[in-house]
């Protein structure tokens, strides 16, 4: 039972317990640990920043030590990804304030997780959100910001070599939109690396995960208008 | 042209000697000479993990570690072992170079190469068989993506979907309710004229009874709407309570005997038993029965025969009503219980249809948690059937 005094301890424990289901291959475990949360009335948000977001940290750092295979990381991620996808009746309920973030991955990026948690919270804040796969051209992008008279568009890359890329289509949609109030903000483990690293992008902003990215989104805004 | 580096480090896996380097118009920066200084910053965990398993071990294989040079970072799959006191690393763009390093290990010709070769070559083999195919996971991976994007979307598409359902429900019903009123006015009125049938002629009686007729069509036509309404928003509520079925069922054929007799049809009634007791909202459940009765009647030549049956049958109750009629077209069939559809059958009286009956008959007979369905023949007639819970809860 969950109760103001052992939240996040309890928190705490799903994250374990759901990280060990995915290890055991057990998603029916693992998605069963998350309905019970939200039985118990945990926030989808929490369960996204204290569950999902530990967790897939905890699998890359994993993978990166070689202790699980490149096979088993891809395995956890996409039952995240499914067990994700069950919360969207929740998220996408939420009453709308006008706002709307298109987001996206570079080019060649395989790791989507992090940029669609970042939308998803911007859906649970009211934010029209509109994202694009890591196959969208930067025409593409740029039609959709356009189409959908984006506020924030968000960009995502976790290699440091996609860096160049990000710059490349920041350079693009600034050359091409018209629109001034686009905002454009990146984020990502390759943006971890160094303090100012995404400032060589030509970014408006930089937020290190989907809370942050909320919040930095609201205040440019704000500045803005 | 293989695409890597091959380096021989000293046990504190500082770099002794460059074997071979394909990035030779690229300056590395060297830092302290070791290792750890020609990768990136953020690799210094999995280098260290790479490290220890070449210590541990004898060899690592097919380590994909980020190389920092002057100007670019590349990711380079990283594979050694010990050679005497030293120890042997090769980093190499993908794992088809694997063959090719041999190769060149073999141009460069020394003692080490032959020694690493032999160690090597069993090695990776083994552990490549044993790997799965990092090009298919990652195909895997990008369809798995493109899948949850679409999953996304139709999530969102579909929750949009409900609240504009949900609105168009709410329209419908404020709509029907404010058309009520107005509609019974009509038909109110139009009674009293015809009530002073003495000032009125021949045609001008016959226009009050059209006015009357249309107006009571309407007048149901938004009783049925604000029920679709209703059952749309999932708001039927059950008001339960026990009746005996059988007498509940003659008191309905009692009340629309006067609509068969004008067409000289017979309602005949064969229950199994004199009392069968069960718990049914009873408003819903005589709507249920005057539509199906009324459709028979509706769609029955005169002189014809329809016979309600009710059999107990263990925990449920099964009402039958069998008529002689027109009979519904196979291809037509499946639709009935749509809302809104109406067959090509024209009713044997004129009588008109909204095709909203037997979809509020049948979403009634499913909240009481029972099943409704029909067998039919062209020219023969046809049955509905519908069954009830007895025991309710």
């Amino acid at each position: 039972m969950i109760t103001a005094d052992n939240y996040h301890e309890s928190l705490h424990n799903i994250q374990k317990d759901y990280l060990n289901a995915l290890l055991n291959k057990d998603r029916q475990s693992a998605e069963k640990l998350i309905t019970d949360s939200l039985n118990n009335n945990v926030p989808i948000k929490d369960i996204y920043l204290s569950v999902f977001q530990p967790a897939q940290w905890e699998i890359g750092r994993l993978w990166q030590t070689n202790k699980i295979t490149v096979a088993m990381e891809h395995y956890c991620t996409a039952a995240t990804q499914f067990i994700m996808s069950r919360l969207y009746d929740h998220i996408f309920s939420t009453e709308k304030n006008g706002l709307s973030l298109v987001a996206t991955s570079v080019s060649g990026e395989l790791h989507e997780l992090g940029i669609r948690m970042v939308s998803d919270f911007f859906e649970m804040e009211g934010w029209h959100t509109y994202y694009l796969g890591a196959n969208s051209t930067k025409e593409g992008i740029l039609d959709m910001i356009k189409e959908c008279n984006a506020d924030i568009l968000a960009i995502s890359a976790t290699m440091y070599y996609h860096i160049p890329h990000v710059q490349e289509l920041i350079t693009y949609i600034r050359q091409h939109n018209e629109s001034d109030k686009l905002k454009i903000m990146v984020g990502g483990k390759a943006f971890n690396m160094g303090k100012n690293l995404w400032k060589e992008t030509k970014a408006d902003i930089y937020a290190l995960d989907a809370q942050a990215a909320i919040e930095k989104s609201t205040e440019i805004l704000s500045v803005n208008n | 042209m293989l695409k890597g580096i091959v380096l021989v480090c000293n046990n504190d896996f500082k770099i002794e000697e460059f074997l071979y380097n394909s990035f030779r118009n690229l300056v590395f920066s060297r830092g302290d000479g070791s290792l750890y200084s020609i990768c990136d910053n953020e690799e210094k965990l999995k280098l260290d993990e790479f490290i220890k398993q070449i210590k541990n071990t004898g060899a690592a294989f097919n380590w994909e570690i980020n190389v920092s040079f002057k100007n670019l970072t590349k990711p380079l799959k990283f594979s050694g072992s010990k050679l005497d006191r030293n120890f042997f690393v090769f980093g190499l763009e993908t794992n088809n170079d694997v063959p090719f390093l041999y190769e060149e290990l073999m141009r460069i010709n020394n003692e080490q190469s032959n020694y690493i070769r032999q160690i090597l070559k069993n090695r990776f083999m083994n552990t490549q068989m044993e790997r799965p195919d990092e090009d298919v996971l990652n195909e895997l991976s990008q369809v798995n993506n493109q899948l949850a994007n679409v999953q996304r979307e139709l999530s969102k598409k579909n929750v949009e979907l409900n609240k504009l359902n949900q609105l168009k429900n709410h329209f419908l019903g404020m709509a029907a309710h404010d058309l009520r009123n107005p509609l019974g006015h009509i038909y109110n009125y139009a009674e009293l004229v015809e009530n002073d049938s003495d000032n009125l002629t021949d045609m001008q009686l016959q226009f009050i009874g059209v006015i009357k007729s249309q107006s009571l069509f309407m007048l149901n036509l938004v009783e049925e709407l604000l029920d679709v309404s209703s059952i749309e928003s999932g708001e039927v509520v059950l008001d339960l309570q026990g009746v005996n079925i059988v007498e509940f069922i003659r008191t309905n054929i009692h009340m629309n005997k006067h609509l068969a007799n004008k067409k000289s049809i017979k309602i005949n009634f064969n229950p199994s038993g004199r009392e069968i007791f069960i718990k049914i909202d009873q408003k819903k459940i005589d709507q249920v029965l005057n539509n199906l009765l009324t459709n028979a009647i509706k769609y029955s030549e005169q002189n014809t025969e329809i016979n309600v049956e009710v059999k107990d049958i263990d925990s449920l109750v099964q009402i039958c009503i069998r008529d002689q009629g027109l009979g519904i077209p196979d291809d037509e069939i499946n639709n009935i219980f749509k809302p809104f559809n109406t067959t090509s059958n024209v009713s044997t009286g004129g009588e008109q249809s909204t095709g909203l009956g037997l979809f509020i008959s049948k979403r009634i007979i499913e909240s009481h948690k029972g099943k409704i369905w029909v067998k039919s023949e062209v020219g023969k007639g046809s049955e509905f059937y519908f069954t009830l819970l007895k025991d309710l809860k």
